[in-house]
C-alpha cells in the first residue's frame, strides 16, 4: 500500500477544504474570460508574422509603405476553349462589370487597379493625322451591344491599345498559339487572346473584416462561375488569408464533432455522465480562459492559433482521463467518494504537474523564435497548459465530491481489453517478442535516414574544408551553408503551406500561374544614396534678392530652387533609368522570372511615342530609355541632354496621370523607385534560385554607372544598414540587400527555418532533459526519455523528407510545420512520465516487474491509448478543412504522439528494465 | 495628356460651343429658360467677351495649379498663357498658347487652335524643349472618367458641348456660398503654395439652380450648377453619382476691367475636392497679372514662337 502523505496529499487536503471557493473562483474567472473572447483578434496578417528586423521583411514593408500594392487581389477571366477570343463585346463588358464590382468594394485602392477597364490603362499611340493619342481602352459605358459596327471599332481600338503597350500587355492578357496551344509571350503574330485579368489593390482596412470582405468578393463573382463560357480563377493575399478564416468559420460543426467524440470516449471510459461531463466542463474552462487571455491581450493571431484550444482539449482530456481513472480505482477499491477524490488528487498532481511542465517547455522554447505566431503559441500554450492543473487535475476530483450521488454507485470493473493489453505487452516484452518493437523503431529510423538523406548531408559536411572543428558545428547550426538533411525541404510554397493542394485556392493559383507571367511577386527598391536638398525658403530668396539689388555676390546656396535648378531626384537621371532598363532585360532572361516592370517602362513608352518623327508610327526600336548610348546610336552628332529628356518625360507623365497612377512605381520626390516582377514558379528550390539570381545580379552590377548612385533593399531593419560594416563588401560582416514581395517573404521564411530547424527542437529537448533530471533526480531516466524523444524527432524529420520527396508542400518542414516539433516533444514526453510514475507506484506496491508492467499498461497505458484517440478526435477539425497549415500541424503532432505512445508502451519499459533506475526500482 | 490640356483649358476658357459664339447677347427676357442659361454660362466660362488675354508671370505672381492627394505633398505647376479670340477668317476661332515656367515641364509649350467648324477637332501642338521638337497631340476623349482628377473643369472649359447635356432649372433663390480652399500643412508649404489666396468670405447671391444631365454615359449621373442670375457666373458645381456628391467645384470671380458686359467676369481661383478621397486641386490666377485686350501681333500665336522657347 502506498503511503498517502507528502506535499501532494497536503495539497489535496487543502483544496478539498476550500473546494467551494476554488469552484466559485474558477467560475468567476471563466465568466470574465468568456467576455474577453469577443476581442480575440484573428487577422491572419503575414505582415506581422515574420520578424520585422529580417531584411526581406523590412524591405517589403518599405515597399508597401512607399509604393502600396500590399494587398493585391487577382481575378483571372479565361474563355473556355471553344468560346473564341477576348475581343467580344459580352466578354469585355463582363470584365468591365467585374472590375467595377471590385472597385465598389470597401477598401479598394482604385488608382492601383489594372485591367482593360481601368482608367489608367490606355491606348497610347498615333492617330491617322500623326497626332499622339491617349485614350481609355474601352468607353466608360463598355462596348456597344446595340451597334455591331461600332462594337467592332471599339474592340479594334482596344486591341490596338493592348498590342501597342509592351509594359501592360503581359499583365492583362493571356494569348495562345491556336496551332500549338502554347502560351505566346513576345507579341507573336496570329496568337489568340484567351484570358484577361483584373488586378485589384486594397488597403489594410480589409484586414479588420476579412470574413465579410471575402464573402462579398466571392458572392460578386458567383454569376461568372456559373457562366459556361468562362473559367474564373482568383488569387491574391487578401483573398487567401481571408478564405483561411472562412474555412474555420464554415467548419464549426467539426469542432462540435470533436467535442462530441471526446464526450463519447469519456462516457464509454467512465460509464458515467458525470465522468464525461466534469472533464469536459473543466477542460472547457481552460479553453475559455486561454481564449479570454488572447482577447484581453489584443495579440494579433492567425488561423494557425486554432491549434491551441484543440491542444488544450486533447491534452486536458488526457489529464482528465488519468485523474478520473485514479478516482475510479479508489471507488473500486472500496473508498468513499471523499477519499477516492482525495487519493486521485494526491496521486495525480505530481505526474500531472511534471507532464504539464514538460508540455509547457515544448511551448516555451518557441518564444525564442522571433515569429509572432511562435510567440503566441508559447505564451498562450503555456498558460493553457498550466491552467489545466486547476481546471482538470484539481477541479475534477473536487466536483466529484461536491456533486456526489446520494447513493454510492457501483463502478464496473476495468474493460477486458485493458487487462488483455497489459498481459500482451508484458508477455511481448518478456520474451523474444521484444524485438518486434525494437525492429519497428529500427525501420522508422532507417526510413528517416533514407528520406532525410542525412548520410549525404553528413558526407557533405565532413568533406567540406571551408570550416573545421567547432566552427563547423556553429555554421551547421545556423543558416544554409551546411544542410545536415538535404532531403528535407526547409523552404516554403506559401500557397500549399496555407491550403491543401486539391483546394480551390491552390488549384486557382496553379491555373493563374499558367496564364499569367507568374504569381509570386518580388520587388527591388531603388533608393538614392544622396538625399534631396530642401526647397529654398524665404530666407534664401530674401538674401538673393538683396544681393542682386546690392550688386554683390549671391548667398551660398544649399537648397533647391524649382524655378532655376534642374529637377532633383535620382529618377531624373537617364543613367539610372538606363541601368534599371538593363536590369529588367537581364532579369527577364532568367527561366523563373516571368515579368518585370518599373518606372523605366513608363519612360520607354514616353520615349517611343515622343521621339518618333511626326507622322511616323512609333517603333518598338525606340522603346528605350533615352540614354547617351541610345541617342548617339541614332545620331552620332546628337548633343541633346539625356537627363533633360528624362526630366521632361517625367513632367509630362506626372501631368498626364491621375493621383496614384505613378505612385506604385516612383516616389513623389523622384528619388526612389521600385523594380517589381513575378516569378513563374512556386517550387521552394526554384523560388530560392530566382531570389539568389536577383541578389547576385545586384552584387555584380552595383558599381555600374547609374547603379553606383543607388541603394537597393535593406540589410537590416531599416535604412541604417546602408552604411557601416554590413554595407562594406570587403568586410566579413557584409550582408547582401534584401528583396521584397512574396519572394522576399518566402526567402525570409526559409532563412528562419534554416536557423531554427535543428536548434529549436534541440533547445526544447535540452530544457526537457534538465527538468526531467531535476524532477526524477535521475540522469538515467532523463536519458531514456531523451532517447524516446529523439526517435520521435528523427521520425518527424523523416516525414518531412518523405513529403519533400513527393513535392507535397503542405507537408515539408516549412516554418508552420516546424513549430509542431517542439510542441509534440513537450506533449509526447507526458506519456512516458505517466508510465514511469505508475511503474514506480506499482513496483513499490508489488515489487514484481512483470506484475508492475502488466498493471501499468492495463491502467495508465490504456489511458494513454484513449488519450491518443481523443487527441486525434480533437484534430478532426484541423485536418478536415481545406487548410494546409492546420493539416500539417495535425499530421506532425499525430505522428509524434503515435510514436511516443508506441515507444512509451514498449521501448521505455525495456529501457527501464535494462538500466534499472533507482527511481523505479528503489535502492538496490 | 488630359491634365496638360486641362492646364491649357484652365487658362484659356476660350472655346465656344455649338450655337454660342462671341455674338451671344445678354438675355433680354426676365426669366430665361434652362437652355438659355446654359448658353450664357458657356459664354462666361469661355470668356467670349474678350479679344485676347495675357497672363504672364510677374515676380512671385504666376498662374499656378496645385494638386494634392490626401496626406501627400502638393504637386505644383506654373505657367504663362497667351489667348487670342480675335480672328475673322472664318476658319480659326481662337489660338491659345501656354508655356510652363517651373519644374520638370519648364520650357514646354503648347499651342491649341480651335476652328470655327465645331465638328473639327482641336489642333494641339506641343513644344518639347529637351527633344527640340514639336509634337502634335490629338484632342482627348471625353469619356476618360475624370472623377479623381481636377479635370471636371477641363470638360467644362474645353471638351463639353452644350448639345451633350439636358438642362433643367430646379429653383431660383438666394444662397450663401462658403467657398472652399486648399489647406496645406506647414511642412508641405513652399514658395509657390504660400502665394495661394485665403478662402474668400461667404458670398450671398441670387442663383439659378441648374441641373445638367449628360445625354450619354459619363463619369457622373448629373451635376448641379449654382448660376448667378445677373452675371451667369457659376459659384459652385456639385457632381452626383447615385444621388451622392462625388465632386465639388467652387469658383471665385472678379470683374474683368475695361469691359462693360455684365458677364465680363473671370474666376481667380477654382477649387475642387473629391469628398471621398479628399483629392484637392486649386487653379489660381493672381488678379495682378491679368492683362486683357492687349495689342499683340497675331503671328505671335505660331509654331515658330513655340520653337523659340528655352533655346
Amino acid at each position: 500500500m502506498v503511503e498517502k502523505k507528502g506535499f501532494s496529499f497536503r495539497y489535496a487536503a487543502l483544496v478539498m477544504k476550500f473546494r467551494w471557493f476554488i469552484l466559485a473562483f474558477s467560475i468567476v474567472i471563466t465568466v470574465l474570460a468568456a467576455w474577453q473572447i469577443q476581442y480575440v483578434d484573428i487577422r491572419n496578417d503575414p505582415d506581422t508574422l515574420l520578424p520585422q528586423t529580417n531584411k526581406y521583411v523590412s524591405t517589403n514593408n518599405y515597399i508597401e509603405e512607399t509604393f502600396g500594392m500590399g494587398n493585391i487581389y487577382v481575378i483571372g477571366i479565361e474563355l473556355q476553349e471553344d468560346a473564341g477570343s477576348v475581343y467580344q463585346p459580352w466578354f469585355v463588358n463582363t470584365v468591365r462589370e467585374i472590375h467595377n464590382k471590385l472597385e465598389n468594394m470597401d477598401g479598394a485602392n482604385k488608382p492601383n487597379f489594372i485591367s482593360v477597364a481601368a482608367q489608367k490603362v490606355k491606348n497610347m499611340g498615333v492617330d491617322e493625322d500623326g497626332s499622339l493619342i491617349f485614350k481609355r481602352l474601352i468607353p466608360n459605358d463598355g462596348i456597344s451591344t446595340t451597334d455591331p459596327e461600332l462594337a467592332q471599332e471599339q474592340l479594334a481600338f482596344m486591341k490596338e491599345g493592348i498590342d501597342n503597350n509592351p509594359v501592360l500587355k503581359p499583365m492583362i492578357l493571356h494569348e495562345v498559339n491556336p496551332e500549338t496551344g502554347e502560351k505566346c509571350i513576345n507579341n507573336e503574330p496570329n496568337c489568340v487572346a484567351k484570358a484577361t485579368f483584373v488586378i485589384a489593390d486594397f488597403d489594410n482596412s480589409v484586414k479588420e473584416h476579412y470574413v465579410e470582405w471575402v464573402r462579398q468578393a466571392v458572392a460578386d463573382l458567383e454569376p461568372y462561375y456559373n457562366d459556361d463560357r468562362l473559367k474564373i480563377s482568383i488569387a491574391g493575399e487578401p483573398y487567401f488569408l481571408a478564405w483561411m478564416m472562412v474555412q474555420l468559420v464554415d467548419h464549426w460543426y467539426l469542432f462540435v464533432a470533436s467535442v462530441l467524440i471526446a464526450l463519447l470516449i469519456l462516457y464509454v471510459e467512465t460509464r458515467s455522465i458525470k465522468g464525461a461531463l466534469f472533464p469536459m466542463i473543466s477542460v472547457g474552462m481552460s479553453i475559455v480562459w486561454t481564449l479570454g487571455l488572447m482577447g484581453f491581450t489584443g495579440f494579433k493571431l492567425t488561423t494557425m492559433m486554432v491549434l491551441t484550444p484543440m491542444l488544450i482539449l486533447a491534452v486536458g482530456m488526457g489529464h482528465a482521463i488519468q485523474v478520473t481513472r485514479r478516482y475510479m480505482k479508489g471507488i473500486r477499491d472500496g473508498e468513499t467518494v471523499e477519499l477516492a477524490s482525495f487519493s486521485a488528487l494526491g496521486f495525480t498532481i505530481i505526474p500531472a504537474t511534471l507532464s504539464i511542465i514538460t508540455d509547457a517547455i515544448g511551448f516555451a522554447t518557441l518564444a525564442t523564435v522571433d515569429i509572432s505566431f511562435y510567440k503566441a503559441y508559447a505564451y498562450f500554450g503555456m498558460f493553457g497548459m498550466f491552467s489545466l492543473l486547476i481546471t482538470t487535475t484539481t477541479l475534477i476530483p473536487l466536483m466529484m465530491v461536491m456533486f456526489k450521488d446520494k447513493q454510492q454507485k457501483v463502478l464496473p470493473e476495468a474493460y477486458k481489453w485493458e487487462i488483455k493489453l497489459g498481459d500482451f505487452v508484458a508477455k511481448l516484452l518478456g520474451g523474444p517478442g521484444k524485438f518486434v518493437p525494437i525492429g519497428a523503431v529500427i525501420v522508422i529510423l532507417a526510413l528517416s535516414v533514407h528520406y532525410t538523406k542525412m548520410d549525404e548531408g553528413i558526407a557533405n559536411i565532413v568533406n567540406d574544408d571551408r570550416y573545421s572543428g567547432i566552427e563547423k558545428v556553429v555554421v551547421l547550426s545556423q543558416g544554409d551553408t551546411y544542410d545536415l538533411m538535404p532531403g528535407v525541404q526547409k523552404g516554403i510554397d506559401y500557397a500549399q503551406a496555407a491550403f491543401k493542394v486539391q483546394s480551390q485556392p491552390v488549384q486557382d493559383i496553379f491555373a493563374l500561374n499558367e496564364i499569367m507571367p507568374g504569381v509570386i511577386s518580388f520587388n527591388i527598391p531603388i533608393r538614392a544614396k544622396k538625399p534631396l536638398l530642401p526647397e529654398c525658403g524665404d530666407a534664401y530668396f530674401d538674401a538673393l534678392y538683396a544681393a542682386e539689388d546690392a550688386g554683390t555676390a549671391p548667398p551660398e546656396k544649399n537648397c533647391y530652387d524649382p524655378e532655376m535648378d534642374k529637377p532633383q531626384g535620382i529618377m531624373n537621371k537617364a543613367e539610372v533609368i538606363g541601368a534599371m532598363e538593363k536590369m529588367e532585360d537581364d532579369l527577364r532572361e532568367h527561366p523563373y522570372i516571368g515579368f518585370t516592370a518599373s518606372y523605366a517602362q513608363y519612360i520607354k513608352i514616353a520615349n517611343m511615342l515622343l521621339i518618333t518623327e511626326p507622322g511616323n508610327q512609333p517603333s518598338l526600336a525606340d522603346f528605350k530609355v533615352p540614354t547617351k548610348e541610345y541617342l548617339l546610336a541614332k545620331n552620332p552628332d546628337d548633343d541633346r541632354s539625356p537627363d533633360d529628356i528624362v526630366s521632361m518625360y517625367n513632367g509630362l507623365l506626372e501631368m498626364a496621370s491621375n493621383p496614384g497612377d505613378l505612385s506604385s512605381a516612383v516616389s513623389q520626390n523622384y528619388n526612389n523607385g521600385v523594380i517589381m516582377g513575378f516569378v513563374n514558379t512556386m517550387h521552394p528550390d526554384e523560388t530560392h534560385a530566382a531570389l539568389k539570381f536577383i541578389q547576385d545580379y545586384i552584387e555584380t552590377h552595383k558599381n555600374d554607372p547609374g547603379f553606383n548612385q543607388l541603394n537597393f533593399g535593406f540589410r537590416n531593419a531599416d535604412a541604417s544598414g546602408d552604411v557601416g560594416e554590413i554595407a562594406d563588401d570587403t568586410s566579413p560582416a557584409y550582408i547582401t540587400p534584401g528583396v521584397g514581395g512574396f519572394l522576399g517573404a518566402t526567402e525570409a521564411t526559409r532563412d528562419i527555418t534554416f536557423d531554427n530547424w535543428i536548434l529549436n527542437p534541440l533547445g526544447t529537448a535540452l530544457a526537457i532533459f534538465l527538468v526531467v533530471s531535476l524532477i526524477f533526480r535521475s540522469f538515467i531516466v532523463a536519458g531514456m526519455l531523451m532517447t524516446i524523444l529523439f526517435i520521435t524527432l528523427f521520425a518527424q524529420y523523416g516525414l518531412a523528407g518523405y513529403y519533400s520527396a513527393q513535392a507535397f508542400w503542405s507537408g515539408n518542414l516549412h516554418f508552420g510545420n516546424l513549430v509542431a516539433l517542439s510542441i509534440a516533444m513537450g506533449l509526447g514526453v507526458d506519456y512516458s512520465i505517466y508510465m514511469i510514475s505508475r511503474l514506480r507506484e506499482e513496483m513499490q506496491e508489488h515489487g514484481n516487474w512483470t506484475q508492475a508492467l502488466r498493471n501499468t499498461v492495463a491502467t495508465t497505458g490504456s489511458s494513454v491509448l484513449i488519450s491518443v484517440v481523443v487527441l486525434i478526435g480533437a484534430f478532426i477539425p484541423l485536418m478536415a478543412t481545406d487548410l494546409g497549415n492546420t493539416w500539417g500541424l495535425s499530421v506532425y503532432i499525430t505522428e509524434a504522439i503515435v510514436i511516443d505512445v508506441f515507444t512509451a508502451l514498449t521501448i521505455l519499459p525495456l529501457l527501464i528494465l535494462w538500466t534499472k533506475p533507482r527511481y523505479v526500482f528503489g535502492p538496490r | 495628356l488630359r491634365h496638360l490640356i486641362s492646364f491649357i483649358a484652365f487658362v484659356t476658357l476660350a472655346f465656344a460651343g455649338v450655337g454660342v459664339d462671341r455674338s451671344l447677347s445678354y438675355p433680354d427676357q426676365e426669366n430665361p429658360n434652362a437652355d438659355e442659361i446654359a448658353k450664357q454660362v458657356y459664354f462666361v466660362n469661355h470668356q467670349l467677351f474678350l479679344d485676347n488675354q495675357i497672363l504672364e508671370r510677374d515676380g512671385k505672381s504666376s498662374v499656378t495649379i496645385v494638386r494634392k492627394a490626401d496626406g501627400k505633398k502638393p504637386i505644383v505647376f506654373q505657367g504663362d498663357r497667351y489667348l487670342n479670340n480675335d480672328y475673322n477668317d472664318g476658319n480659326i476661332k481662337s489660338n491659345d498658347m501656354v508655356i510652363f515656367t517651373s519644374g520638370k515641364m519648364k520650357g514646354t509649350g503648347v499651342l491649341v487652335t480651335e476652328y470655327v467648324d465645331p465638328d473639327r477637332s482641336l489642333k494641339m501642338m506641343m513644344w518639347l524643349p529637351a527633344l527640340r521638337k514639336v509634337r502634335r497631340m490629338a484632342e482627348p476623349a471625353q469619356n476618360l472618367g475624370y472623377r479623381e482628377a481636377d479635370v471636371a473643369f477641363m470638360e467644362e472649359a474645353k471638351l463639353r458641348r452644350l448639345s451633350q447635356d439636358d438642362y433643367e432649372i430646379l429653383a431660383t433663390r438666394s444662397m450663401t456660398f462658403d467657398l472652399g480652399m486648399l489647406h496645406i500643412e506647414p511642412e508641405f508649404q513652399n514658395k509657390y503654395t504660400k502665394e495661394l489666396p485665403e478662402a474668400s468670405k461667404p458670398l450671398t447671391a441670387d442663383v439659378y439652380v441648374l441641373k445638367a444631365t449628360p445625354k450619354e454615359d459619363a463619369w457622373y449621373d448629373y451635376r448641379i450648377d449654382y448660376v448667378d442670375t445677373e452675371h451667369f457666373t457659376v459659384y459652385r458645381t456639385n457632381f452626383y453619382v447615385d444621388d451622392k456628391i462625388v465632386k465639388i467645384v467652387d469658383r471665385h470671380w472678379i470683374k474683368v476691367k475695361g469691359i462693360d458686359d455684365p458677364r465680363a467676369y473671370q474666376w481667380t481661383y477654382w477649387y475642387s475636392v473629391d469628398p471621398v478621397t479628399n483629392y484637392q486641386t486649386v487653379n489660381f490666377i493672381p488678379a495682378g497679372i491679368i492683362k486683357s485686350n492687349q495689342t499683340v501681333n497675331a503671328s505671335f500665336w505660331s509654331e515658330s514662337t513655340l520653337q523659340k522657347i528655352n533655346r
